[in-house]
């Protein structure tokens, strides 16, 4: 240690700081209040699910990828999906798409929840947080009376969906719609347009949209910084095609584009989207066949796929290698929150403290994904 | 100096305005939505994945759910009784390693064998008393075949005597 060193000093956050989201380890140097570095340290969830996948079928392995963001686990399970059918070529049908597409926006819906509550309670404001839970508890009710499950879903399969839905579920998740645009303004009256909270995140942690192309960031981050990419319009899948939405894109209201301020609204903006798509699909569901005919035993032929998919995250990608057999050769799992990981170094360079828990929270990083 | 009070003025509005939306849910006891737990029980709703049951009387022993389960929580092993059926002797699910992912419950040929209960509170005190037993138990087809020509014998010779 020279003497230029010692006037840095070296603390952890987390693993169990609250505010990390999980298990986030970072190594912290700091010179008083302002950060000279920050070095994030994962591997505290590893579970080795890449592994697992090439010890499991195909099925079977799809009640692991509800554990990769367990916050979206319909858009996790909907992508996992999308690849082994891409490989196996299975036409699904109209209901099961836009089945799949009701539960994917709906869970996007849930996982923003979480988002815009839990980034609240990090920056010291602890009701929306409650607020956010009461609404994402209506998404799970649902979900609950469409497949049994309130958090590891396992609904979306190969093929289609697992079951089909339930009467009285259209009827609630209507009542929800109706119920949901009230509660975003009362969202943006509590926080969103609060003084303090906007003196706190404009203008901190800008990202520009070349930093955003070098590191890889997707999703709701990436719209932030002004660029407009959204998978399901670029290269829409299931029947995103014939839905009327937008993308909603960050263009600095309240500072620079792509400050911390902007990616928090980029969600509230993304939920009133994901609400207009549901009652999109709501009209178009007509009766049909859940699933496709897939045999119990799946064998896709030898070669290799790579999907991705829109996540509330970012894009997920599933790249799988088949080798003929019943299961994976390899499945590489591309995490969108492990490439929006990577930018904190950089973000959190000679800022404050406390502005980092602001840097973390608008990055939305969730870490089961990122360990896997 | 204006500017200083106009920055003033909106904090202390949008505060405000913050205040107005806890305010209304505080003194408004209509808009409660926490259910007080272990006093008042949630029902959960058809298809809910609580708790697996096995009708062991029903159980083909095919062995199916034992194949499917991606975590190995069902132990399965089955003799050939004296009809040549297919006995699941031993149906252990181990509550603390299954996932409750409902593979094994799509998987079972036989309608209502395997199922989710809506049972949802099985806490144990320690993980054997998680696991739940199901099989037929242990019966050895020599000594019942045994026991029967005993009977037989038995008979045979009974009208012998007569």
């Amino acid at each position: 240690m020279t003497k230029a060193d010692e006037k840095f000093m070296q603390v952890n956050m987390g693993p169990q700081h609250p505010s990390t989201h999980g298990v986030l380890r970072l190594l912290v140097t700091t010179d008083g209040e302002v950060l000279s570095g920050v070095k994030p340290y994962i591997g505290y969830l590893h579970r080795a699910l890449e592994k697992i996948a090439e010890r499991v079928t195909y099925p079977q392995f799809t009640p692991f990828t509800d554990r990769l963001d367990y916050l979206a686990s319909m858009n996790c399970n909907l992508a996992y999906a999308m690849t082994v059918e891409k490989l196996l070529n299975i036409e699904v049908p109209r209901r099961a798409q836009i089945l799949r597409v009701i539960m994917a926006e709906l869970n996007r819906i849930s996982s923003h929840l979480i988002a815009f509550g839990s980034f609240s309670s990090d920056m010291g404001a602890f009701t929306p947080f409650l607020f956010g839970i009461r609404e994402r508890e209506f998404i799970n009710d649902l979900f609950e009376i469409a497949c049994g499950a309130r958090l590891t879903y396992n609904y979306i399969r190969i093929g289609g969906v697992s079951k089909d839905i339930p009467g009285g579920f259209i009827e609630k998740t209507r009542e929800f719609l109706d119920y949901f645009p009230a509660k975003i303004k009362e969202y943006n009256e509590l926080l969103s347009y609060n003084a303090i909270f906007i003196k706190r995140l404009a203008n901190i942690a800008v990202i520009s949209p070349d930093d955003a192309f070098d590191y890889g960031i997707t999703g709701p981050n990436l719209r932030a910084s002004g660029i407009k990419w959204d998978l399901r319009r670029e290269e829409p899948y299931l029947i995103y095609n014939e839905l009327d939405f937008d993308v909603p894109v960050g263009k600095g209201e309240m500072g620079k584009t792509g400050d911390a301020w902007d990616r928090y609204m980029m969600r509230i903006y993304e939920m009133e989207q994901s609400a207009k798509i549901v009652r999109q699909c709501l009209d178009l569901l007509a009766p049909g066949d859940y699933t496709a005919k897939v045999s119990k035993v799946l064998k896709p032929p030898a070669g290799e796929v790579y999907v991705r998919a829109e996540n509330p995250r970012g894009e997920l990608g599933f790249y799988l290698i088949s080798d003929g057999s019943t299961k994976p050769y390899r499945l590489k799992i591309r995490a969108p929150s492990f490439a929006n990981l990577s930018i904190i170094p950089k973000l959190a360079r000679g800022v404050m403290i406390a502005d980092l828990i602001a840097i973390i929270g608008s990055m939305d990083i969730i870490l089961p994904e990122i360990d896997r | 100096m204006a500017g200083y009070f106009k920055k003033m003025y909106h904090s202390i509005s949008t505060v405000l305005t913050g205040l107005g939306v806890t305010i209304k849910y505080g003194i408004n006891p209509k808009t409660e939505v926490t259910q007080q737990y272990p006093e008042v029980k949630r029902e959960p709703p058809d298809g809910f994945r609580g708790k697996l049951f096995v009708d062991i009387n029903i159980c083909t022993g095919c062995t199916a759910c034992a194949r499917i389960c991606p975590v190995d929580a069902i132990t399965l092993k089955t003799v050939r009784d004296e009809n040549k059926k297919l006995r699941p002797v031993l149906f252990d699910i181990d509550n603390a390693r299954c996932i409750y992912c409902g593979l094994c419950v799509e998987a079972c040929p036989v309608d209502n064998c395997l199922y989710f209960e809506k049972k949802y509170e099985f806490s144990a005190y320690s993980k054997q008393d998680l696991i739940s037993h199901f099989g037929l138990g242990e019966v050895k087809p020599a000594e019942s075949k045994t026991e029967d020509k005993k009977t037989e014998a038995e008979k045979e010779g009974k009208e012998a005597a007569q």
